[in-house]
């Protein structure tokens, strides 16, 4: 682990602060110091990256959802935040001049967003978020209700074009709650349909997205005579039958 | 306000984010203005963001708060993101965690009084949704792992990790000298990287 160059007096130190610093429980300077020392000692470096991928798997068991008010204020935000240059130089020169006027600068730029976010933007959302909310609440039980059962089961879903979904599915419940994340994006006005398949039967349409959206989660029921579940792109509104499957998941066994 | 631009010029080759790195896919398209990636992002991390933020601060709205300033973090500095270093949700929990403990070690040296209560507390609310509970197959990942640890390992990370808390404070809490801890926390780490590496 390069114990000698280019740190002899340090490294050892170094080394013995890898742990705590990958799970960010060390001070400013040390933090600086194994910052300057994985620069120089390439095997320092890949154990730290390593740890730190084993250490953000530690955040797997704390995910909730954030309040829809974040979603708007973030996104508003973001619209009126310039970025950042991707210099790593500028990285280097904020930190050690994050101070005078930069950081007058900075508390009145915040002073800025707060009033405009409390004053002039706030008051238009709250009737529409208390509405969200009241939907978000009921369709939050339903999932949970159906998580909750006691067969409630993880069936594999491979989605084409990099999409993601999860499909939970209780049988004794007759429901299912579908994830899907990632959706590509459709020409015109084409939407995604979800549709769940009998073998005897047509396929029955089970919710259609609004244009343009690209995830979403829901509560589907039927599933018990259900032996696929499947999403197909359609025309706005949907059809009622699938014009174009695009994925199919099978639900038996 | 879509603009090009260069990644940072010190000559190492730029790998793109593989296929299953969506976070990082959209990290690189947010670095170049693109709204909706960045709109999309959002899906994809803030409850992984908002969670952790959350466990750490113990206290739903300074999370919202913190998890606000991550957020804005990841759109305005999405151009640091560098995909040959690691996946796009590894750099954003990263950020996310440093804030977070940055934040509860502001509010600690102020009020210095939820030590105890630091160690049991695991806040659960009656808004965790879908996500949440159908990935429990990671999470029970971690938490199996994490129960193979010895007792001191175990409470190492946990106070460091979801507690926000020093080495220094862990070795004070735990009656443990500060060389051992500091190597705890190590083997910890190498030991869950192990069992997680196995249960995938
Ligand atoms: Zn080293």
């Amino acid at each position: 682990m390069n114990r000698g160059y280019p740190f002899r007096r340090h490294s050892a130190d170094v080394h013995t602060l890898i742990g705590p610093y990958v799970l960010d429980a060390v001070t400013g300077p040390e933090r600086h110091a194994v910052e300057r020392h994985r620069v120089h000692c390439p095997s320092c470096d890949a154990e730290i990256a390593e740890l730190t991928a084993t250490a953000a798997r530690l955040a797997d068991s704390t995910i909730r959802t954030p309040p829809e008010a974040l979603r708007q204020r973030v996104l508003a935000e973001a619209r009126r935040t310039r970025q950042d240059p991707p210099s790593a130089h500028a990285d280097a020169v904020r930190r050690i001049g994050w101070h005078g006027w930069d950081a007058v600068a900075a508390v009145l730029l915040l002073v800025v967003f707060a009033v405009l976010v409390t004053y002039g933007v706030q008051q238009t959302r709250v009737d529409r978020a208390r509405q969200q909310n009241a939907v978000a609440q009921s369709r939050q039980q339903d999932v949970a209700a159906v998580l909750a059962a006691p067969d409630a089961e993880l069936v594999p879903t491979t989605l084409p074009d990099g999409a993601r979904g999860r499909l939970v599915v209780s049988r004794s419940d007759d429901r299912a709650v579908v994830t899907l994340t990632g959706l590509p994006a459709l020409s015109g006005r084409h939407t995604y349909q979800l549709w769940l398949v009998s073998g005897a039967g047509h396929p029955a349409s089970v919710g259609v997205l609004d244009v343009g959206t690209r995830s979403t989660t829901r509560v589907v029921s039927g599933i018990a005579a259900a032996e696929a579940f499947a999403v197909s792109t359609e025309p706005a509104g949907g059809s009622t039958r699938p014009t174009n499957i695009w994925a199919s998941v099978p639900l038996t066994g | 306000m879509v603009r090009q631009r260069t990644r940072p010029g010190d000559g190492q080759p730029v790998r793109p984010p593989a296929d299953d790195d969506p976070v990082g896919a959209l990290l690189v398209r947010t670095a170049r203005g693109d709204e909706p990636a960045f709109a999309e992002l959002y899906e994809h991390v803030a409850p992984r963001v908002y969670g952790l933020c959350v466990r750490v601060l113990r206290d739903p709205g300074q999370a919202e708060e913190v998890s606000q300033e991550v957020l804005l973090e990841l759109w305005r500095r999405a151009a640091r993101y560098q995909p040959d270093r690691g996946t796009g949700l590894v750099w954003v929990l990263t950020v996310a965690h440093r804030r977070a403990v940055d934040r509860v070690r502001s509010a600690q040296a102020r009020t210095d009084r939820e030590e105890r209560a630091a160690a049991t507390a695991t806040p659960r609310g009656g808004d965790e949704v879908a996500e949440q509970v159908t990935i429990r197959m990671e999470h029970q990942q971690v938490r199996r792992c994490l129960r193979a640890l010895t007792e001191l390992q175990r409470q190492a990370v946990t106070l460091a990790y979801y507690h926000g808390r020093t080495y220094r404070e862990v070795a004070e809490l735990l009656g443990v000298p500060l060389p051992t801890i500091k190597s705890r926390m190590r083997d910890a780490l190498i030991r869950l990287r192990d069992c997680l590496a196995v249960a995938r």
